[in-house]
């Protein structure tokens, strides 16, 4: 019978500290990557170089 | 009569008002991301549906979903609740014993509304109003409500299983997702749309606006879900911020790397994606948890659009992407992260040794899948037999504010 039961498999060692030293690095990471990111964008969009959008005519 | 908290229901009120509210917030973030030319017409699909499902609601819907199994069957239920007959003031012990039943029923309204507002985003700038009514309407009654009964229905078949969706993943984001997806592939693309070319949204701020709009309604989508003013709606509010602040980032940041620059439109699509994904777990996860998931809800959902690009399918406001991927994340990771510590009466997930769940959530999301995307493709059929699903080119080339409402959003003096 597919019921949950809570726990009777073998735990894989999983705990709080693991999943909170995990969501620190990842924030870290995000942190880290937006001061290597370059600051000026690779293709401009058309209402930055000014072309007009067929909508907005 | 059992004894009503006067805490508990006020916090269920209140929490519906904000779920009311998500409705109209997404009308401006949908809205935003259109055509200037059809704003109005996304506009009145989410504000129409909040009017039109607040009526079905009360006079069947609440029953199909909400009342007593037909036969026991666990599929849907019956109409003995029809026109709210026998929803009293008094509580509903299989449902919230401590609130008044129609004030569950009404915080169940909200949902029943926002879910059907959601696929508008994917046929937004095409759809034929008539056939638009129609749709809502046949679709709330035959996807949504058996659904709900499924998942939260006193003896609906998913509950008995033990699938855990706090807050509505499944019935909510996965259902409206697919749909949108097979909607927006029945209905065809754009007249203008072209592969791999991007519609320019033509008011940013009103996106953002939406956006936030949606977040504050959300705090009432997923603490409200709890039922009660106690420390699970706490933490449900805490897991809802932080895993809609994280994918925000994560999103951001993917389009900072894919295209040069940080998107605020990508901003508020992680955002959505996070609070998509943390509402299946929002009660069953712990915060550092909410932050993983909101990490790799927008790997994944930033993912999904760029494969709907290259699909022949425009969905044009990535309904199918943000919602359908990221309802199925969020359900996927419940039965990852889900831990007794956050919520006793609940389960475990596979990370804290009960693989089982694990699977149940498997079989959930993979019965909402099918039922949503096979039941949409037969509505949609249906309704065309009676009203064509698509505007004219004429008309869509005009834009639908004007060709289905004679109405402009900007005056032009």
């Amino acid at each position: 019978m597919l019921q949950s039961d809570n726990g009777a498999a073998p735990g894989i060692g999983y705990d709080l500290g693991m999943e909170i030293a995990a969501s620190l690095i990842a924030f870290a990471a995000l942190v880290v990557s937006w001061f290597v990111l370059p600051a000026s964008p690779r293709q401009a969009a058309p209402h930055v170089t000014g072309e007009l959008i067929p909508e907005a005519a | 009569m059992d004894k009503i908290s006067a805490g508990d229901t006020a916090w269920v009120l209140a929490s519906a008002a904000l779920v009311m509210l998500m409705t109209p917030g997404l009308g401006f973030f949908y809205g935003g991301l259109v055509r200037r030319k059809n704003v109005l017409s996304t506009v009145m699909h989410s504000f129409f549906i909040l009017c039109l499902i607040s009526v079905q609601w009360v006079l069947w819907g609440y029953s199909l979903a909400f009342g007593p199994d037909f036969k026991g069957w666990g599929i849907i239920g019956d109409l003995s609740w029809i026109g709210l007959n026998g929803v009293t003031l008094a509580p509903d012990k299989d449902y919230a014993a401590t609130i008044p039943h129609q004030a569950y029923m009404a915080f169940q309204m909200m949902f029943a509304i926002i879910t059907p507002a959601l696929i508008s985003g994917a046929f937004a700038e095409r759809k034929r109003f008539k056939a638009f009514v129609l749709f809502s309407l046949l679709w709330a009654t035959f996807v949504y409500d058996p659904l709900a009964h499924w998942v939260w229905g006193h003896g609906g078949w998913l509950s008995n299983l033990g699938a855990l969706d706090f807050a509505g993943g499944t019935v909510v984001h996965i259902s409206s997702g697919v749909s949108a997806l097979v909607a927006a592939w029945v209905l065809g693309k754009r007249i203008t749309h072209k592969p791999g070319e991007e519609v320019e949204p033509h008011d940013i701020p009103m996106v953002v606006l939406g956006c936030a709009l949606l977040w504050f309604g959300w705090f009432g989508f997923n603490a409200g879900s709890a039922l009660a003013a106690n420390g699970l709606a706490t933490s449900a509010f805490v897991n809802t911020n932080t895993a809609a602040a994280m994918a925000a980032l994560t999103w951001m940041t993917i389009s900072w790397m894919h295209k040069g620059v940080p998107s605020v439109v990508g901003a508020t699509a992680g955002a959505v994606a996070g609070l998509v994904a943390i509402t299946p777990a929002a009660g069953y996860v712990t915060p550092a948890a909410s932050i993983l998931i909101g990490l790799v809800v927008s790997l994944v959902c930033y993912g999904a659009v760029q494969l709907r690009d290259r699909m022949n399918v425009d969905d044009a406001l990535d309904v199918w992407a943000v919602h359908g991927v990221g309802g199925t994340v969020g359900a996927i990771c419940t039965g990852l992260f889900a831990t007794t510590v956050i919520n006793s009466g609940a389960a475990n997930g596979l990370f804290y040794g009960n693989p089982k769940q694990l699977l149940i959530q498997v079989i959930a999301v993979g019965a909402s899948w099918v039922f949503s995307g096979v039941m949409t493709f037969v509505i949609l059929k249906v309704v065309n037999v009676f009203v064509p699903l698509r505007v004219s080119e004429k008309e869509e080339a005009m834009g639908l504010d004007l060709s289905q409402h004679s109405e402009i959003a900007y005056s032009p003096s």
